[in-house]
């Protein structure tokens, strides 16, 4: 696993904010975290040139102001941004939802487990963690 | 030259008194008559003149020309009659000559013709009489004339009027069976609330039938109608739509039609649909139209329209609920299920035996809460489906549904027997969901003890039963597929309100579920066209029947 990992969390819900930076911690307690409560804030964190690009993005989709579906496009126009990898975090199911977002550029679409042991799985894999280690 | 002695000139005068006494005694035969050709000696060549010759034509003339004529005395008998005349009256020649004109005069006209006879004699009269022979009727005009002083008798020229008076009873006739129709059509307008109109386009002449003026507010035929008067009615805010699709039908000379607003004399609005044509055809070039008071359909259209509309916004009203259940309900009940499961990994060791019981009932509860939305959900989409409908194998859905419940049937030890299953347009999706409840309770609700035994059979329903079934469309053929369980069943007085939502009859602890299996098979068939009830057997067990139509629309 690379070292020094930077997760760029956007996700208007401070709950599910914590209990995913716990469950992250669990997995590697080095990682480090960048949040924004909106799509907006997250916008315009990404693009401030000063702070240093994450390396994963895990982005909700229903937000206030802008949703996670612009965030997402806004991303995606950006020559600096486009590259990091956005993972869809939300309690949607959707199935149609998630194919459109894909076709928009998202890496991956995730619902949000009940169970926040999941969280630490999910995690594991995305971020290249063998299943079953630590 | 020589000169004439006394006796020449004597002997040529004689001899001329003799020429002279001759030409005059040719003279009396020839009106005598006692003369039938005389001679003439013409360069000592003696040339023959036959009175015949001068007469024949006009014998000829008066035997052949197509009337008829005849000569009558005074007295009234028939000296002479044509041919034509004897077959007129269809009556041998020597016959008529010899009888007497007034026995062939019908007795209505006979008076009117001894008067005009009584003129004749005094020189000529022409009148319209009817002759009667052998019982026929012949409407005849008559000219008459003296031929006194040369004869004492009285010529008649005959014109056969049969034709003439058959063409006027056919037309009075024509007449007679138009007024009938223009009836029969001026009542149908009034029954139909329909009215026309003809437009002269050659003379500008507009013709309204009686109900257009009822229509208008009008008494039949209570004013000349006119272009002017008829756009009068017309309402102004409709004029110049109805001008520019005139002038366009007017020149594709397509069939026009349009509904536009009048203004009654009453002034009432009211909605005209008109249908015009025009003809246009040599010697005739005319806009014929008829109009319907559309009025109540345009009022019931818009009220539908509005009921659309509302209906329009429920179902987006619906449509943001069921974003909101799936989304905004969820979200908070996923919270309660990953803190409650947090507290009691944290505090595993801590918590006291109660209280991880009461940890347990609130997973439990918020578990079912989410089941419950999810089912919710669920039953909305139904409705939203519209499309989606292809021949489906039923067998193949059912064994598909069978192969989702192996586990549950191999643990319970059911048995079941499918008979086969007709292929029917259907939603795929939805029937695999309505088997899938159907199959899913008659595995759960089986009597303690007893593997659950499950029946599937359909038939075709015949068309008297398609009747004693509300809701189902006759003109469709329907199958019933019955499942029939050994389970629990139910009370008959609870087999309407099993299909309700949220209705259960049996208790959670005992068979959980969120009540709102039936009530999704009921939505589904409904989609179908179809329909399901349930029939509860004596010693328990249930029989659900789904009627599912053969095909979605009559024609296909």
């Amino acid at each position: 696993m690379k070292e020094n990992i930077t997760i760029f969390i956007v996700d208007d819900d401070e709950d599910d904010r914590i209990l995913f930076i716990e469950s992250a911690k669990e997995v590697d307690e080095k990682i480090k975290f960048v949040t924004a409560s909106d799509g907006q804030e997250a916008v315009r964190i990404l693009k401030d040139e000063r702070t240093p690009l994450p390396d994963y993005i895990f982005l909700d989709l229903r937000m206030p102001r802008i949703s996670g579906r612009q965030c997402l496009e806004e991303i995606m126009k950006d020559e600096r941004l486009r590259h990091i990898p956005v993972f869809i975090y939300t309690t949607s199911r959707d199935v149609t939802d998630s194919i459109e977002l894909k076709k928009q550029g998202a890496v991956h679409f995730i619902s949000k487990p009940e169970n926040p042991n999941d969280i630490y799985y999910i995690l594991s894999i995305v971020l290249d963690e063998k299943w079953g280690q630590n | 030259m020589a000169t004439a002695t006394s006796e020449d000139m004597l002997s040529e005068v004689e001899d001329l008194k003799f020429h002279l006494s001759e030409a005059l005694e040719a003279i009396d035969a020839i009106k005598t008559g006692s003369v039938d050709a005389f001679a003439i000696r013409k360069d000592g060549k003696p040339e023959v003149f036959t009175l015949q010759s001068l007469d024949y034509s006009y014998r000829v003339l008066i035997e052949r020309f197509g009337e008829g004529a005849l000569n009558v005395t005074q007295e009234g008998l028939i000296i002479y009659c044509n041919s034509y005349f004897s077959t007129l009256i269809d009556t041998p020649n020597e016959k008529v000559i010899g009888s007497y004109i007034f026995d062939l005069i019908s007795s209505e006209t006979r008076e009117k013709f001894n008067e005009h006879f009584m003129l004749a004699i005094q020189g000529g009269s022409k009148t319209e009489i009817t002759l009667s022979v052998n019982n026929k009727i012949i409407p005849v005009y008559i000219s008459l004339c003296s031929l006194q002083p040369q004869l004492p008798t009285v010529g008649m020229i005959v014109t056969d009027l049969s034709e003439k008076k058959n063409n006027e009873r056919r037309i009075i006739d024509y007449q007679h069976r138009l007024q009938v129709h223009n009836k029969i059509f001026n009542l149908a307008e009034e029954i139909a609330g329909i009215g026309s109109y003809q437009w002269n386009l050659q003379t500008g002449e507009l013709i309204y039938s009686d109900n257009l003026f009822r229509m208008l507010g009008y008494l039949p035929q209570e004013f000349v109608p006119s272009i002017g008067k008829h756009l009068s009615f017309i309402h102004p805010k409709d004029k110049e739509q109805l001008n520019q699709t005139i002038v366009e039908a007017f020149e594709n000379k397509s069939p026009l039609q349009l509904t536009y607003r009048i203004v009654s004399k009453d002034r009432e609005v009211k909605y005209f649909r008109i249908t015009e044509k025009i003809i246009d055809e040599p010697g005739q070039k005319m806009i014929i139209g008829t109009t319907q008071d559309v009025t109540s359909d345009i009022i019931h259209m818009e009220a539908l329209k509005k009921k659309n509309s509302e209906l329009e916004y429920l179902n987006k009203s619906l449509d943001q609920f069921a974003s909101i259940a799936s989304h905004d309900l969820q979200e908070p009940l996923r919270k309660i299920r990953t803190f409650t499961m947090l507290l009691k990994q944290r505090f595993d060791g801590a918590l006291n035996v109660d209280a991880s019981g009461l940890i347990d009932k609130i997973k439990g509860s918020s578990e079912r809460m989410s089941l419950l939305i999810h089912d919710v959900l669920n039953f909305s989409r139904i409705v939203h489906t519209e499309s989606g409908f292809m021949k489906t194998d039923l067998n193949q859905i059912l064994d598909n549904t069978l192969a989702d419940f192996d586990l549950l049937i191999l643990e319970k030890g059911a048995s079941i027997r499918k008979g086969n299953l007709p292929a029917i347009e259907s939603i795929p999706l939805q029937i695999n969901q309505l088997f899938h409840n159907l199959v899913g309770n008659a595995l759960k609700f089986s009597k303690n003890g007893i593997p659950p035994a499950l029946t599937i059979s359909s038939r075709i329903l015949p068309p008297e039963e398609i009747g004693n079934t509300s809701n189902l469309n006759r003109q469709l053929l329907y199958s019933e597929i019955a499942f029939e369980d050994n389970g629990i069943g139910f009370e008959q007085q609870f087999a309407e309100q099993i299909f309700s939502i949220f209705e259960r009859l049996n208790c959670q602890q005992q068979y959980s579920g969120t009540g709102m299996g039936l009530a999704l098979c009921r939505k589904i068939v409904l989609q179908h066209q179809g329909g399901i009830r349930a029939e509860a057997k004596e010693n328990g067990g249930a029989t659900f029947y789904v009627l599912l139509p053969l095909t979605q629309s009559a024609d296909i």
